[in-house]
């Protein structure tokens, strides 16, 4: 009974104190939190893209009596029927526009050359649109580089066919003279207009988009990707949480109720299974704290209740004994917080869990997060997650318990003859 | 005197603190590294989206259609079974799923192509998917649509030997008119400003970014002393003495400037000699954003140590700050690669102005004048939290 009052008395310490609630519940929240926003939480499912303003500086000089093609290529930018993020406008010099692009007012910069049109329509003539964009993006000029070549398309599209139309008749011994040409290049720019037009927004577009949602209650790679984070950010968080609670009995000593506590009938071992059993059940109930908070703030489906269970008792036996021996490391209460941060850091680290919601990473470094605990700890969770065979799941918190428990031996050891 | 005598005592503190090893220079080294290594670099061959490919028509143009939409550097490609195509971009495994309808190799060369349609995953934006596969579709379509026209034109010595003879020449013309297009008129060529080097080295992110997150972080150390002023009734001599409550404001302030300066000089050190980030191409410029840096996390760690009644909460306030404005802020990842929204919010935050700062001579290869902005905004920054803890100074003093 005495051990369980310990427990209970160190359980109530650690949820009546708002620093280790706000630590061991609201930073991982917090984190995961901010990530949903980041990546869809804000605007639905679907997070619009960030606004990308491109200036175009039109040098262009077309022959008199000639089409205009900067002009057209201009106007082809700032229809209205263009994507909501694409924000186009117009400047006159080149130094203007590099300008705005320095002081960050633009982000990408389109630059039509003087000999633009000329180029263009004069037989082997080539010419180039130049881009400069703001060195940290990356998604606006890769989609930028899209939209201009589906204009250079149909403004290369023409000689293209026409080059392809004399190599034929070469061949064929017909002479593609001017008219047919001009058939030709005619009829080509024609149905190039009507097909860009109509390609996505005309009354029977070519291009058919449709978006297909899950159905209800069924979980999106957002979430998913969520709660492989949300895995991790619980893992670090709950060993974070089981060392401050194990560290009430540093905390005692140097207070010296347990010295007091010694001097009770209770024995050493008693009130160290009382502080373990505190250490554990707080483990336990912050997992299922976090747990059922992530499922309604960011509908985390966990698995079904057997997985649960088996996860959150490798988790909790294997940060009972991990605590324990960072405790018997620490040398007194007041050294307690660096050691702590320093040594959860960095075996959180490298047991994988500021890379859970990451993909393709380096063999080596898998490997060498299986020699940490918090990886088993992950690895149930992730196993919840997916709902894998429970002899799966049962054989990972089997490696998480006798980690737990190697490791708790090697902290009574330590603490035992401390406190001899 | 007397606040840089408090300064002085602040920051021996600090120093003979074993815990501000670890909080100040340890741990964001250390992450400095990792996040480098977890981000990689050459952000213009990345691939953001992926397509699963259902070809039910098994023709030559509906072959190319997929050669084209592979050769960009947007997309990257999978044949699957249509079932378990549908069902993983369904889950958001998949971006999109693009279907070829059977007919559709035929149809294009009638003038009349059959609709190709495009799923697209509840989770993505649909911009993402339609600019790639609307570019490779025009191309296709192009080219059947020239090759019908040259080989009608040509008529009968193009066309003679019956329609499998007709079939053959619109394929081999297609296969021209799309050779052609290999050779463009028209070429689009997109650079970053600047000097590759600096956009491709993805230490140029990490490592401002984890030195703005750290110098928050770093804040445990030194607005804790405030806290435990208090806690060790020290704070209540003080304010027996002729020292003014603003000096002693100053004093604790001047303190945190120089540690998080002096925090910053390592972490820029560590950036040049190790990580080949070059920070030293503009001193100055890197020296004001650092400076300015510093006042304003001056003016938080007040805040900080102001507001918090324990040293415990010192922690947890400064671990909140730390992720809400390192994470908003883009010092954990480009605001690039977030949504509209939280872009437009973390934009505003003094975190984001400071790694602005810092990218604007690093990435962008800007010189002093670009560091002018970020720094007077920092400086703004600076003054509203100074002013802010000092407010609740006065106020929980009295």
């Amino acid at each position: 009974m005495r051990a369980v009052d310990i427990a209970l008395k160190d359980l109530l310490q650690a949820f009546r104190s708002k620093f280790d609630l706000g630590m061991m519940v609201g930073v991982p929240l917090l984190i995961t939190g901010i990530l949903y926003l980041a990546f869809g939480g804000l605007s639905g499912r679907q997070a619009a893209l960030p606004e990308f303003r491109v200036l175009v500086v039109d040098l262009d000089q077309p022959p008199a009596g000639s089409v205009d093609l900067g002009s057209a290529l201009v106007d082809y930018l700032a229809d209205e029927r263009m994507p909501d993020w694409l924000i186009v406008q117009a400047a006159a010099t080149e130094a203007d526009a590099m300008r705005t692009l320095e002081a960050r007012d633009a982000q990408a910069v389109v630059i039509i050359p003087p000999d633009f049109t000329a180029a263009l329509t004069r037989p082997g003539g080539d010419a180039a649109l130049r881009v400069l964009h703001d060195p940290t993006k990356t998604v606006g000029p890769s989609l930028l580089r899209y939209l201009l070549g589906i204009f250079t398309g149909g403004v290369t599209g023409a000689g293209q066919a026409l080059e392809a139309a004399g190599a034929v008749f070469a061949e064929t011994g017909i002479e593609l003279d001017a008219v047919r040409q001009a058939v030709l290049a005619q009829g080509y720019a024609e149905w190039y207009a009507r097909t860009q037009s109509d390609l996505n927004h005309g009354q029977n577009p070519a291009l058919t988009f449709r978006r297909i949602d899950l159905p209800a209650g069924e979980e999106s790679d957002l979430t998913r990707l969520l709660a492989n984070i949300m895995a991790g950010m619980m893992v670090f968080f709950v060993f974070f949480g089981s060392v401050t609670t194990a560290l009430s009995i540093l905390k005692e000593d140097h207070e010296g109720t347990l010295a007091r506590l010694f001097i009770t009938p209770a024995r050493k071992a008693t009130i160290f299974s009382g502080k373990l059993a505190a250490v554990f059940l707080t483990a336990v109930v912050q997992g299922l704290i976090l747990v059922g908070l992530s499922s309604l703030l960011f509908g985390i489906r966990w698995g079904g209740w057997p997985w649960v269970a088996l996860a959150l008792l490798g988790m909790a036996g294997a940060a009972a004994g991990f605590s324990l021996l960072v405790v018997a490391f620490v040398r007194d209460y007041r050294q307690a917080g660096p050691v702590i941060g320093g040594v959860l850091s960095v075996s959180g680290m490298l047991g994988g869990l500021m890379t859970a919601g990451f993909e393709g990473l380096p063999v080596a470094f898998i490997r060498i997060n299986r020699i940490f605990p918090q990886a088993w700890a992950l690895q149930g969770w992730r196993q919840a997650l997916d709902s894998a065979p429970l002899a799966d799941a049962g054989t990972t918190v089997m490696v998480s318990l006798a980690f737990g428990a190697v490791l708790f031996t090697a902290g009574w050891l330590l603490l035992r003859r401390r406190f001899a | 005197m007397r606040i840089l005598d408090l300064a002085l005592k602040d920051i021996l503190q600090v120093v003979r603190d074993r815990r501000s090893l670890l909080f100040m220079v340890l741990m964001p080294l250390a992450f400095t590294v990792f996040m480098g290594f977890a981000f990689g670099g050459g952000a213009e061959e990345d691939v953001r989206i992926s397509l699963a490919w259902v070809d039910r028509d098994g023709g030559v143009p509906a072959a190319r259609f997929w050669q084209l939409v592979e050769a960009g550097v947007w997309a990257q490609l999978v044949s699957l079974d249509e079932a378990d195509a549908l069902s993983q971009v369904q889950s958001g495994e998949l971006d999109a799923l693009v279907v070829v309808p059977a007919g559709f190799s035929g149809s294009l060369f009638s003038g009349s192509p059959l609709k190709v349609e495009v799923i697209t995953s509840g989770g993505v934006q649909e911009d993402l998917v339609r600019a790639p596969v609307s570019q490779a579709w025009l191309k296709i379509t192009g080219a059947a649509e020239a090759a019908r026209m040259i080989v009608e034109t040509a008529e009968s010595p193009v066309s003679s030997g019956g329609p499998a003879a007709h079939d053959a020449a619109l394929l081999d013309v297609f296969a021209r008119v799309l050779d052609e297009a290999d050779r463009p008129a028209l070429r689009v060529e997109v650079s970053p400003c600047g000097e590759l080097e600096r956009v491709t080295n993805p230490y140029n992110q990490s490592s401002p970014g984890m030195l703005v997150m750290f110098a928050i972080f770093g804040l445990v150390s030194s607005s804790s002393l405030l806290t435990a002023e208090r806690r060790n009734k020290t704070f209540q001599r003080l304010i027996t003495t002729s020292l003014s409550r603003g000096s002693i404001l100053a004093g604790h302030g001047l303190a945190i400037f120089i540690l998080v300066l002096a925090q910053e000089a390592l972490l820029v050190l560590f950036g040049q000699l190790a990580l080949g980030v070059d920070y030293l191409r503009e001193p100055l410029a890197v020296l004001l954003i650092m400076v300015c840096a510093a006042i304003w996390l001056a003016g938080l760690g007040v805040l900080i140590g102001v507001a918090a009644r324990e040293e415990e909460q010192v922690i947890l306030y400064t671990m909140a700050t730390m992720f809400l404005f390192s994470a908003l802020g883009g010092a954990m990842f480009p605001l690039e690669s977030t949504g509209r929204v939280f872009a437009q919010i973390g934009q505003v935050l003094p975190s984001a102005w400071a790694v602005e700062g810092f990218q604007n001579i690093l990435i962008r290869g800007q010189g002093l004048g670009s560091a002018l902005l970020p720094a007077a905004v920092l400086l703004g920054y600076a003054l509203l939290f100074f002013t802010a803890g000092a407010w609740l100074f006065r106020r929980t003093d009295a």
